[in-house]
This record gives C-alpha cells, sequence and structure tokens, in this order.
C-alpha cells in the first residue's frame, strides 16, 4: 500500500482572552491508501482539531501554527485557498457529529445531492438525479425515489448521517474524514452506519479517518489507531497490538476504566484518577505525568517516540526503558 | 472495599421482602396537537403501561434507545409531572396522587442526578449554596454546622474543602458531577434516580463516577434507578435490568441472565449492536437491527417491534404481547415464549 | 447572575468604543440632572425683559418665551425625563417579570388565560388609553409614571415567558423540585436570575420606549404640569416659536433623541454580549 496522507509535526492553537490553548502540539503520522485508521482520544485530546486542521476547518480563534499535512506530494496547509476549495469534497471528503448542521434544511436532500455530483462529475441534470436515487438506495434509505425530494428535517438522525454518506462518497474521494460519525446515534443505529460505512469504504478503496471517543467503535471498525491525549500522540498500533499488548499507562488506564464482564463476576472499575491537563499551559513534559501511576521525575522532560515492534510506537519513558533493556539482553 | 463485599451487599439486596419502590401501570401520554376547542387530538404515548419494582438498596437500570421512554419514566416516578394513570407505590403508599404539599416528606428521601453535567448546576450559585440547599429544606442545620455539612459532604465525593466557594464553571465535567452526587444525597435520601449520569462524561472519568455511586451505596444503603443508553455500563452497575422500547417495557431480568440469555429480540438486537472494545470479538453484523423507529405517535395494533423483527409472525400484528414470567426473576413481553 | 456573563459584558463594552460612548453620554445627563441645583439661573423665575434670547455665555441654551433660563430648564427637565423613564421601567419589568414567569412556570390554563389577556391589552391602542386615563388623574410624575408602566409590560412578560419555559426544563430546576423546593423559591431563585440578561435587555431598550412615551404625552401637554418641566413639555412650548427662535425646539429635541439612541444602542450591546452563542463551557 502506497501512502495518501502523511502528517507531520502538526500544531494548532487557539487564541482565546486568556491566552494561546494548545489543543494540537506537534502531531505526527500517515495513512495508506484503503486504510481505515482511528483516532481515540477524551474530550480536549486534541483529535477533532487535528481532524478539522488536516482540511483547514477550525474556526477562526483557530490557527495552524506549523506542520504539513501532505496528500499525495501536496501540502494542504500551504496551498492557497482556491485550490484547497477543490481538494475538499473530491480527493478529501468529510462527515460530522451532527448531520443537520451540515446539511442546508431549505433545499431537498436530492437537490443537495446532486448539486455534489454535477460538480464533481460534470453530469446532466436528468442523469445526476438517477444516479443520485442510485447513491441513496446505496447507502440503505428505503423507496429513495420518494425521499429524494424530501427535507433533511423529514429523516432521521440516522437517515441524515446515511445522506452525508452518500454525499461525502458519491465525489469518490481518497480519503473520508468522519469526526464522531456515530457519536448523536442510538446503538442500533450507530452499528447499521459503522457497517455501511466499513463495507462502502472497502469497496470503493476509500481510506478512513475516523476520529471517536468510543474504544470499542475503534476496535470493530479500524486496522490502526492513534491514542490522543494532551494534544499529542500517546500511542499508535495496529488494533491487535493496542488492545492486546498497550504500552502507554494512558491507553491501559483507558482500557481499564471500561467494564468488562467475565462469567458471573463483577469487577471493580478502575479509573484514571484526575483530570486532563490544561492546555493554557500545558506540561512541558508528559502531559498524562499528573494522573499517570507510574510517573517518575523522568516524565518532567517529554520522551521520544520508540516502537516497541514495528509500526507500533509509544511515548512513554517506560517503553524507552524497556527497549534499551532488551537492547542490552541482545548483546 | 473489596469485590467480596461488594457482591454480599448485593446478595442481601435480592432477598429483601417488600420492594421499596413499586411501579404498577405506569402511563404518562403528553398532547401533541388540540383542536380549536382545546380537545385533544394527537396524543404521544411516551410511557404506556409499565410495572416494575426495585428493591431496597437494590440498582435496577433502565436502558433503550433515546425517545423510549426511559427517562420519563424515571422522572415520572420521582413524580417530577403527573402522570396519565398507574401508581407508584413507595414503600407501600401510592405517590401518584398527591400533591406537592404531600409529597414534600418523599421528596427529602428520593433524589436525583442527571445528565448533562453542565445544566444540572444553577450557574450563579457557588457550591456552597449549591449543595447546601437541601439541607435548608430539610436538615434543621444551623448555618455553621451546614458549613462543616458540606465540606464534609465535599470530602465525601473526593472535593476539596477550597472547591466550597467557587462556581460550577470552574469544574470539570466529572468534578460537577460529583456536586451534584453531594447535593443529591445531602438530605440522606433512600432512593436516588441517576437519569444518564455519566452519559456526557470522558470514558477514563465515567469510571470514578460509577465508582463513588457503587460505594454511596454500600456506605448508605442507597437504592438507585439507574437510566443509561451505555448498555456495559448499565450491565456493570445493575442487579435487575428492564429494557424499554416505544413506551414498553419489553423485557425485565437479572444483569447477566439478561445479557448471557436475551429473551426478547430487540434485547438481542441491542446487545448485539454494543461495539466490542475488543478486535478479536467481532460484531454479530447478521444480527444487526434493520429499518428505524416508527412513529410514536401512530398508535398501531400488536407488538410495537413487529416492524424491525427478524422473527415477525401474524399474531404479532394482531395482538400485542404482555410482559410474562419466563424464567425465575425473568420477564419477556413476546410471542415467542408462550 | 453568572460572573462570566459580567466579565464578558465589560469586556465587550471596552472592545465597542460606540458602546462606551453611549455610556457616557447617559453618565453626564444623569449626573447633570442631578447636579441641576447647581445651574446659574433659576428654571423658572420668569425674566419678561430677556424673552427668547439666542443661546449666550449667560444663558448657555438661551431663554425660553418668558425669558426662563433654557439650560436650566433642561437640567431640570432631564430629572423629570430620566426618572420618568427609569421608574416607569421598573415598574413594568417588575410587573413582566413576574406575571411572565408565573405564566411560563405553571404553564397549563393559567399561561392561556394570562397570555390571551396580554393579546387583548395589547391590541388595545395604549395611547389613547394613556390619554383618556391621563384626564381622569390627578397629572403629576407619580401618575404619568404608574400610567406609563402600567400599560408597557406586556411586551416583558411575553419576553420573560419564552425564557421561563426555556429554563424550567433545564435540569437545576428539575433538581430544584426533586428536592422539595417551593415554588416561590424556584421562581425567584433559580429562574429569574438566570433570565436577568434577557430582563436586562428588555429593560434598556424599554426605558427608551418610556421616554419617548412621556415626551409624547408632555408634548401633548397631558405629562407634567407646568411651570415645571420636561424635555417633552419644552418641545411642546416650543413648536410656537420656531419660525422665531428654532434652538427652543432644537435642545429637547437632541436630548431626547441622543438619550433614546443611547438606550437602544447598549441594549443591542447588552444582548450581543448575553448571546448564548459565546462558548459557556
Amino acid at each position: 500500500m502506497t501512502e495518501l496522507l502523511s502528517v507531520d509535526q502538526l500544531r494548532t492553537s487557539f487564541f482565546t482572552r486568556d491566552g494561546e490553548v494548545q489543543a494540537v502540539r506537534g502531531v505526527s503520522f500517515s495513512i495508506k491508501e484503503g486504510e481505515l485508521i482511528g483516532i481515540v482520544g477524551e474530550s480536549g485530546s486534541g483529535k477533532s482539531v487535528t481532524a478539522k486542521s488536516l482540511l483547514r476547518l477550525i474556526p477562526p480563534s483557530g490557527q495552524i501554527v506549523g506542520g504539513q499535512s501532505k496528500l499525495r506530494g501536496v501540502d494542504l496547509l500551504s496551498l492557497p485557498e482556491e485550490k484547497l476549495r477543490k481538494v475538499r469534497g473530491h480527493q478529501v471528503a468529510m462527515i460530522f457529529q451532527d448531520p443537520m448542521t451540515s446539511l442546508n434544511p431549505v433545499l431537498t436532500v436530492g437537490a443537495q445531492l446532486t448539486e455534489v455530483l454535477r460538480r464533481h462529475q460534470k453530469l446532466s441534470r436528468r442523469h445526476a438525479r438517477q444516479e443520485a436515487i442510485e447513491w441513496l438506495r446505496q447507502v440503505g434509505i428505503p423507496s429513495p425515489e420518494i425521499r429524494i425530494d424530501q427535507y433533511p428535517h423529514e429523516f432521521s438522525g440516522g437517515m441524515r448521517q446515511r445522506v452525508m454518506i452518500a454525499m461525502a462518497l458519491s465525489c469518490k474521494p481518497d480519503l473520508l474524514v468522519a469526526d464522531e460519525p456515530t457519536t448523536a446515534l442510538d446503538v442500533t443505529i450507530q452499528a447499521q452506519i459503522l457497517a455501511l460505512l466499513t463495507n462502502l469504504c472497502k469497496t470503493t478503496g476509500t481510506s478512513v479517518l475516523l476520529i471517536t471517543h468510543d474504544l470499542g467503535v475503534v476496535a470493530q471498525v479500524c486496522s490502526r489507531v492513534i491514542v490522543m491525549y494532551g494534544g499529542l500522540i500517546m500511542e499508535e498500533g495496529t488494533v491487535e497490538d493496542i488492545f492486546s499488548a498497550p504500552q502507554h499507562p494512558y491507553t491501559k488506564g483507558l482500557l481499564r476504566s471500561i467494564p468488562r464482564m467475565r462469567e458471573g463476576r463483577r469487577e471493580r472499575l478502575v479509573p484514571i484518577e484526575g483530570s486532563p491537563p490544561n492546555l493554557l499551559n500545558p506540561p512541558s513534559g508528559c502531559p498524562f505525568m499528573e494522573r499517570c501511576p507510574q510517573a517518575s521525575s523522568e516524565c518532567l522532560i517529554l520522551p521520544p517516540y520508540v516502537e516497541s515492534k514495528p509500526g507500533h510506537r509509544s511515548l512513554c519513558w517506560l517503553t524507552v526503558a524497556r527497549k534499551s533493556e532488551r537492547q542490552e539482553g541482545l548483546q | 472495599m473489596s469485590d467480596n463485599s461488594l457482591l454480599e451487599g448485593r446478595g442481601q439486596a435480592r432477598t429483601g421482602k417488600t420492594p421499596l419502590l413499586e411501579v404498577r401501570r405506569l402511563a404518562k401520554h403528553f398532547t401533541i396537537e388540540k383542536s380549536l376547542f382545546g380537545r385533544t387530538t394527537k396524543v404521544l404515548k411516551a410511557v404506556d403501561d409499565v410495572s416494575f419494582h426495585i428493591h431496597r438498596g437494590e440498582t435496577f437500570g433502565l436502558v433503550g434507545e433515546s425517545g423510549c421512554g426511559k427517562s420519563t419514566t424515571g422522572r415520572s416516578v420521582i413524580r417530577l409531572f403527573d402522570i396519565t394513570s398507574g401508581e407508584i407505590c413507595y414503600e407501600g403508599i401510592d405517590l401518584a396522587g398527591m400533591n406537592e404539599r404531600q409529597l414534600k416528606p418523599y421528596r427529602q428521601k428520593m433524589q436525583a442526578i442527571f445528565q448533562d453535567p453542565y445544566s444540572s448546576l444553577n450557574p450563579g450559585m457557588n457550591v456552597m449554596e449549591l449543595i447546601s440547599e437541601p439541607l435548608e429544606i430539610y436538615g434543621g442545620y444551623s448555618r455553621s454546622n451546614r458549613r462543616d455539612r458540606v465540606i464534609e459532604l465535599l470530602e465525601r465525593v473526593g472535593l476539596k474543602r477550597e472547591h466550597a466557594d467557587r462556581y460550577p464553571h470552574e469544574f470539570s465535567g466529572g468534578q460537577r458531577q460529583r456536586i451534584s452526587i453531594a447535593r443529591s444525597i445531602a438530605s440522606g435520601p433512600e432512593f436516588v434516580l441517576c437519569d444518564e449520569p455519566i452519559s456526557a462524561l470522558d470514558v477514563s472519568v465515567q469510571a470514578q463516577v460509577v465508582n463513588m455511586l457503587e460505594d454511596l451505596q454500600q456506605e448508605l444503603g442507597l437504592t438507585y434507578l439507574f437510566i443509561a443508553h451505555d448498555l456495559s455500563m448499565v450491565r456493570h452497575i445493575s442487579n435487575r435490568i428492564g429494557v424499554m422500547y416505544m413506551g414498553k417495557l419489553v423485557e425485565v431480568s437479572f444483569s447477566e441472565e439478561l445479557y448471557t440469555h436475551p429473551a426478547h429480540p430487540y434485547t438481542e438486537a441491542l446487545l448485539a449492536a454494543i461495539p466490542i472494545p475488543d478486535p478479536k470479538v467481532l460484531m454479530p453484523t447478521d444480527r444487526l437491527l434493520q429499518g428505524e423507529l416508527p412513529s410514536p405517535i401512530d398508535a398501531a395494533i400488536g407488538c410495537k417491534f413487529r416492524s424491525r423483527c427478524p422473527y415477525a409472525s401474524r399474531r404479532c400484528g394482531e395482538e400485542e404481547p404482555v410482559l410474562k414470567r419466563i424464567a425465575p426473576g425473568h420477564y419477556a413481553a413476546c410471542h415467542l415464549h408462550e | 447572575m453568572n460572573r462570566m456573563r459580567w466579565t464578558l459584558l465589560v469586556s465587550q463594552l471596552r472592545t465597542q468604543k460606540s458602546a462606551l460612548i453611549a455610556l457616557i453620554i447617559l453618565g453626564i445627563y444623569v449626573l447633570a440632572a442631578l447636579a441641576a441645583p447647581l445651574a446659574p439661573h433659576d428654571p423658572n423665575t420668569i425674566h419678561l425683559d430677556e424673552r427668547l434670547l439666542p443661546p449666550s455665555g449667560q444663558h448657555w441654551f438661551g431663554t425660553d418665551d418668558n425669558g426662563r433660563d433654557y439650560f436650566a430648564r433642561a437640567l431640570y427637565g432631564a430629572r423629570v425625563s430620566l426618572s420618568v423613564g427609569i421608574l416607569a421601567m421598573l415598574v413594568s419589568v417588575t410587573i413582566g417579570t413576574i406575571i411572565g414567569a408565573i405564566s411560563g412556570y405553571f404553564g397549563g390554563k393559567l399561561d392561556t388565560f394570562l397570555m390571551r389577556s396580554i393579546d387583548i391589552g395589547m391590541s388595545l391602542p395604549s395611547f389613547f388609553l394613556m390619554l383618556i386615563l391621563n384626564a381622569y388623574l390627578k397629572p403629576g410624575v407619580v401618575t404619568i409614571v404608574l400610567i406609563i408602566g402600567l400599560l408597557s409590560w406586556m411586551s416583558i412578560s411575553r419576553i420573560v415567558r419564552a425564557e421561563t419555559i426555556s429554563v424550567k426544563e433545564r435540569e437545576y430546576v428539575l433538581y430544584a423540585r426533586v428536592s422539595g423546593q417551593s415554588t416561590f423559591r424556584i421562581i425567584f431563585r433559580h429562574i429569574i436570575p438566570s433570565i436577568v440578561p434577557t430582563i436586562v435587555v428588555a429593560a434598556t431598550l424599554n426605558i427608551a420606549g418610556v421616554i419617548m412615551m412621556e415626551s409624547s404625552l408632555s408634548f401633548l401637554g397631558l405629562g407634567i404640569s407646568p411651570p415645571d418641566a420636561s424635555w417633552g413639555s419644552m418641545l411642546n412650548n416650543a413648536k410656537g416659536y420656531i419660525g422665531e427662535n428654532p434652538t427652543l425646539a432644537l435642545f429637547p429635541g437632541l436630548l431626547i433623541l441622543t438619550t433614546v439612541l443611547a438606550f437602544n444602542y447598549l441594549g443591542d450591546v447588552f444582548r450581543a454580549a448575553f448571546e448564548p452563542k459565546v462558548n459557556r463551557r
């Protein structure tokens, strides 16, 4: 698989009355063609800002202060607005948590969908309408011939998210950025949408960057996971590695704090004590230090990323120590 | 506190005889449309003929998707509004027809924690004022005693003495929920309605709050009605669980029994839809529920789940199933279990 | 009320220069009204030899048809106009807030009754009513305050009712009910403090309207009884001498205009500052 998107040292800050809030503090990762990759994190971890920064879709008080985000070698962060607009929706599409705000309430669903199709594929009006109906059918909307002439408010939340997916994928993007696409939905609908999203993207070969706070969603949908905390990537690896052999104390804590049942035994939950750091004055060392049960004075300095095995890296002095031990053992 | 003592406490709860709270045939209808002369023409049956009971010291979970009536049920139980019909018996006394004055002694015993940590605390009051409010109404504390009691409560929920003079916006979501908890136990209640208390919190903080609720239950002998849509958390905290669908209770059982042997097709689908945080256990995509909720306003005859049910038969369209006992302590409303 | 909102308001005032100007203008007028007795001339002493003088160093605003110092009259007129404005606003805001909060909180038949009554009240031509009432009652500041106050609370109570309905569903109000607090306490401790921003905006805009009403009444000769003056009655008086001394109409007219504009402008700034879209988390 070739590399589709590579993000390098992305930094995004929000300038508020109280000062600079460093939401994303140097994030680097890459996405391969056809890959489903997830970013998990709690609120304030910077996961959503990272996703929005890729397309320069952050609100005016925010500013990308550094880094690169290269899509097939073209840096999206330095691209003129005019050219970036062509990238958005064409090569990179995005869906959000609340589909109601992304759909225009005064236009029919069909009008919005055909507009996208006509702009990107230069189809005739009749042809575009047929194509739109076909897309609605593909995303599982019953009787699309009738639904196409209805307005967004006549659709339920799940149905609107389906429409958004249809709009996003109809222009055959290389990358779909999905920012908490199922958070507002009920579990049974969430399961439907996730199944739809993964199936469609697998058949079209679209890469997906899925932003979520739900570890279950990531485990079910993605092949690779990025764990973010305090504006930094704490750990990155395949889902199998992250869920069965987590390296970072934060990831471990996160996994322990979700209830797991073994037959007949009620286990007490193990929460991570404390609350996330204030990014107005982020600690210069490890952002998780304050809440980490294994913190030491070493953590006042930010550790380097170390791979515990190829493709599985984490940002923790413990990983550094384990790695050097292993190397010594080899010698 | 060890896991063992937790389990023992729960065991005792199950053997209790008369339930603390018994809800019989509860119904709450909302008027959607009125004719010109004030006659009700369209009705939303938010809760329709729901019965269950909660034992002293027990946690009863109520789950279901948004709009299923679980919150309305909870709010009816603590009489946040007048109910349409049915009985709500607290220690055998029916609260359903009481007015606010008659309810007052029960208000002290029945408390609530709500979902949104941002709107459940009055932004204009500091923590001291917030927590001492129920004390002013019931406690009979003097001013200085009240302050001591508030500080004691704050420390009990893991906050500090100096937090007493701060305002809600200075706290994180998890801390606010702790303040809500301190406030709800201030009057010394027996029963606490937990209306989605963790849904708005981050995963790592949810566990803190759930542990705290469990500890307080142990210590103070509290009884919970725990409402949530996060099924794995409900399973963790509840002794028994009720599943609601479109205003109806479709299944009630002990939590382990419910998760291992779901009897109602809706429960089965609901459980299948939980994304499991383990990449090795894949979701059973073949059991995913198709379709969406039908409109709750059009009253249809028969089983309300039949439009999405893989096992629906002709009978389901003609006759509405009622809750029937299918195993000890396990009830389901489905024609499959006849 | 929420402290954050106040800091927000202060910063809003600081960044918006024109809001500051409005505040300064109103501050000057209020100070001037308070300091009226320090004026060099008596407002009611008649000097028939000094009639209709143009503005000069001696008489800053000139003199009126009876030779009275127009500047002193404008100062005393400010006392009447501003105090009528503020008092009538207080009357209408108090009534409007209480009725609106009760109507919104209880809902149901009481709400329907109150709101239909307000509809009827608002469909009556209030200015006409004022004229009639004024004719039967003893003219004076108290009468005019009550008349204006009692006839202008309806729109405020509508706004308050709408806000109450939304606030009443907030979880802290639900909690207050769960914890068995009295209805009186819920309304005055939880609901009204939460809608103070809305009330402040409504009150500011209401003052502007009330000052206009008082001026109109006085202009028609129905407000303050002579020889005392308000800006409106000064304007009324000036209409006979527009040709000879137009400054007589100009000064009270400008004062009314700037005051009303300033209050309206402040109302808009308050509204912007309290807008819920600002990040409350």
